[in-house]
């Protein structure tokens, strides 16, 4: 049996998971709390673990998943070691999703019947302006360029 | 268990009287012919009064005593009222007999006065005759009472049977005919010791935890008042739901209203299917959820590390070097991090396959261009997601739109009801049933509001149980005898739960086989396209086949007594089998049980009579039908008279002369019968 993580739970993975079925796994709904967490600036450093536990392997045997847990721990710590640095992730990931489970309980926890759309509510009340393609290309564009040894203007 | 021999002695009309049943699967039905009031249904009270001391007549209920001999009788005399009857069950033969003793208190005293009661069973084994010690337990075990309405029914009411409410009964007779009520009894009985030790370990705790012991009790009884109000509140639905369909057909039997609840039924209909729309348009914004909710959330995080990233580039700390097997990987799929092809032969390809070499671990670089390399990605799916969810709130909303049509319009068709001055055939204005129907809609509503509000709250009160049981486990300054009681209390419920366990895997694996057969039974009596069926929840339910789709049935009352007699008929053709199968199976034994059954035919047309009668005596070892010679003659004496092994007339005198009593003798051959 692989790694697990320790989190915390509440009843609201209860409904969202097996009651109305919105994520099929519990590891789903953590990496869309951590995500929440870290957008709310909200992080719980004291009371991250919990009666929850998951296979690590779920979440790394996704890529994006891999991503979102490197970029939360690179940013939680300021160290580029902590992209690399499995533990720290697990843990911050911890960290973040019980900071984000605050937050969904604020938000969606005290709604009765299916939270299906308090949850695309919140999503949507967070949908930025901005348009990240323009940014994020050129960040694309000039590492490509860089690795390929093309020199910058 | 087969019944051989049934003696009445000043049983009701039965002085003193003897029915020998036929036994032996080739002939193994007894007829008793009798007109109405000639005793048929006395005969099946012997039965009930001499196993479980009940009787239900219609008529002088309290007069068990045969009126003749209590009239003959001078006063202080006593009279023995006895039922006696000889059977055999699982290879050994039994006598059980019901003895009471009656005193004539007065001239004018006809009940006369019981004085005793007895029950007797005995038994025969190898050393000959031998008393049960408990004979009411002994019978309860044999047939127990809550099922004794399966094998000495009534016709007249057996359709209750797949009526609504009685997953209950159908659960147990399941369970009990299979032999699985020896499971439940162990995992009661479980229940019961881990109760026992969780005395112990309060008796033998600090107050804390006494404390707890006695919190958790307190909530586990509020538990099982909340589950017997959620049962009452669920009933009190189901018969709401019942008043309406029945004031519906009320109103369908005239042709205006009829005109109008055929068009409230297809926008109903209508709005049923608009609102499967929206359930499935929910599941797909469920599903964009879950696969990428996460994404426009974490946007910023991913921006910010990829703004952080890029700024370490041009600081040059990274891309410093690349490891080979990743450079590989780059050039074998002629593409580059950022999606652009890389065509072998260009200087890009080159200058790539040139850095391979200076190879490193896997490491901050890697990690940092797996992110850079997705960020396309991340973004792609962000648009989509917004995309795609908005397109679809946009067509739920328009669904919903044309739902509020329609409610309008299903408030229209009720408030033109509510105007309609018509009657119907009994009496009741149109008027006066509609706004009976939306009342009773209203009900229905409070019901199922207050379905959710129990429900929620014996949620809390679970939740609150197992913080409780945490608590306790927490518990550390016990006592010795108190953390062994607890120990043992852990001990019994994990075995509870296992037995438990295994209790419904095997009443679930016996349902799915009752099930097959009942298809089987009904699907050879009933009408081609009607199926029945036993559901998870054990309710006994039948289907109708239209255009393809499987709609339930609202039974009538033919169809429900169709569907009882093929459910008991095939619960006992199932535990017969297995009991012949003389299968190794420790609980799931089965058994042989006899079916007694009083005018069974009467809410039946003829096709079905037939085909009741032919099928019944095919999954019974041994069948006693009563019934009067109008049931009896036809179709059903057609499909069984092959297969009579005793017959037997009733022959009722009403004793209207002077000094002459009421009085039914069982005869042997047909008689010019009196009283029909």
């Amino acid at each position: 049996m692989g790694k697990t993580v320790k989190y915390k739970k509440s009843d609201l993975y209860d409904r969202v998971v097996d009651e109305y079925e919105i994520f099929d796994y519990g590891y789903e709904f953590m990496i869309f709390l951590a995500v929440m967490g870290y957008r709310e600036g909200n992080s719980d450093r004291e009371e991250y673990r919990g009666d929850g536990e998951i296979g690590l392997e779920n979440l790394q045997n996704k890529e994006l998943y891999r991503i979102i847990m490197a970029s939360l721990a690179f940013q939680d710590t300021g160290d580029p070691g902590a992209l690399v640095d499995p533990d720290r992730q697990e843990k911050i990931l911890a960290q973040y999703s019980a900071g984000g489970l605050q937050v969904a309980e604020r938000e969606f926890g005290q709604t009765a019947g299916d939270p299906t759309n308090a949850i695309v509510n919140y999503i949507k009340s967070h949908q930025d302006t901005e348009p990240y393609q323009g940014t994020l290309g050129e960040i694309v564009s000039a590492f490509d360029d860089q690795m390929m040894g093309i020199e910058q203007d | 268990m087969e019944l051989a021999q049934l003696e009445l002695q000043n049983f009701r009309q039965f002085k003193d009287e003897a029915i020998q049943f036929s036994q032996g699967s080739k002939k193994g039905v007894t007829v008793v012919h009798g007109s109405n009031g000639s005793g048929k249904t006395t005969l099946l009270n012997a039965f009930t009064w001499l196993f479980y001391d009940e009787v239900d007549f219609d008529t002088r209920p309290d007069r068990l005593v045969n009126e003749g001999s209590i009239a003959e009788a001078s006063v202080g005399d006593q009279l023995t009222v006895s039922v006696r009857l000889k059977f055999e069950h699982e290879g050994v033969e039994y006598v059980a007999q019901r003895k009471a003793i009656y005193e004539k208190r007065s001239a004018n005293d006809f009940d006369g006065e019981q004085l005793d009661m007895e029950l007797s069973v005995k038994y025969r084994d190898d050393s000959g005759w031998s008393v049960r010690g408990n004979p009411g337990n002994t019978l309860d075990r044999i047939i127990p009472e809550r099922l004794s309405s399966l094998f000495f029914f009534d016709g007249e009411d057996i359709e209750e049977l797949a009526g609504v409410n009685n997953q209950g009964r159908i659960q147990e007779s399941i369970q009990n005919i299979m032999g699985l009520t020896i499971l439940e009894r162990a995992t009661r009985h479980l229940g019961a010791v881990a109760g026992r030790f969780e005395d112990e370990v309060e008796e033998n705790a600090s107050e804390e935890l006494s404390n707890l012991i006695e919190k958790k009790r307190t909530v586990e009884d509020e538990i099982g008042d909340l589950e017997r109000e959620y049962q009452d509140t669920e009933r009190a639905k189901d018969r709401i739901d019942q008043e309406i369909r029945d004031i519906e057909q009320k109103m369908e039997r005239l042709d205006e209203s009829a005109a109008l609840q055929e068009r409230r039924a297809e926008y109903r209909e209508t709005r049923d299917e608009l609102e499967t729309q929206v359930e499935r348009l929910n599941e797909d914004i469920r599903n964009e959820i879950q696969n990428k909710g996460f994404v426009p959330l974490g946007m910023p995080l991913l921006q910010e590390t990829a703004e952080e990233l890029d700024q370490m580039r041009e600081e040059g700390v990274i891309p410093s070097e690349l490891n080979d097997s990743y450079i590989d990987s780059l050039l074998d799929a002629e593409q580059c991090v950022c999606g652009r092809p890389l065509e072998p032969g260009t200087d890009h390809y080159h200058q790539l396959q040139a850095m391979k070499g200076d190879s490193v671990q896997e490491g901050v670089e890697q990690s940092a261009l797996r992110i850079i390399s997705h960020l396309n990605q991340f973004s792609e799916m962000q648009s989509s997601f917004f995309e795609t969810v908005d397109k679809i709130i946009e067509e739920r909303k328009s669904i919903y739109d044309d739902i509020d049509d329609l409610n309008e319009q299903i408030d229209e068709v009720s408030s033109e009801l509510q105007d309609m001055d018509k009657t119907t055939e009994s009496g009741e204005s149109v008027k006066d049933l509609e706004a009976k129907r939306a009342t009773k809609e209203e009900e229905k509503e409070t019901q199922i509001s207050e379905l959710g509000r129990i429900e929620q709250q014996i949620e809390n009160k679970k939740d609150r149980i197992e913080e409780l049981e945490d608590d306790i486990d927490d518990q550390r300054d016990e006592r010795k005898e108190a953390l062994l009681a607890k120990r043992r209390q852990r001990a019994a419920e994990l075995v509870e739960d296992e037995l438990d366990r295994a209790f419904e895997d095997l009443k679930n694996k016996v349902r799915k086989l009752s099930n097959q057969k009942i298809r089987d039974t009904f699907g050879s009596i009933a009408s081609k396209d009607l199926t029945a069926e036993i559901t998870e929840d054990f309710e006994l339910k039948i289907w109708q086949s239209v255009g393809g789709e499987r709609v339930e049935v609202d039974k009538s009352t033919g169809e429900r007594q169709i569907a009882s007699l093929a459910f008991i008929g095939s619960l006992v053709a199932i535990a017969r089998r297995q009991y012949e199968a003389d299968s190794e199976s420790e609980y799931f034994t089965g058994g042989i049980y006899p079916l007694v059954m009083d005018s069974p035919f009467g809410a039946l047309d003829m096709e079905h009579r037939r085909e009741v009668s032919r099928v019944i005596p095919e999954l019974a070892n041994q069948v006693v039908v009563f019934a009067t010679d109008s049931q009896w003659k036809g179709p059903v004496e057609e499909e069984m008279s092959a297969i009579v092994g005793e017959q037997y007339w009733l022959d009722f005198d009403d004793g209207e002369g002077a000094q002459e009593y009421p009085q039914t003798r069982i005869q042997t051959e047909q008689t010019a019968v009196r009283g029909d």
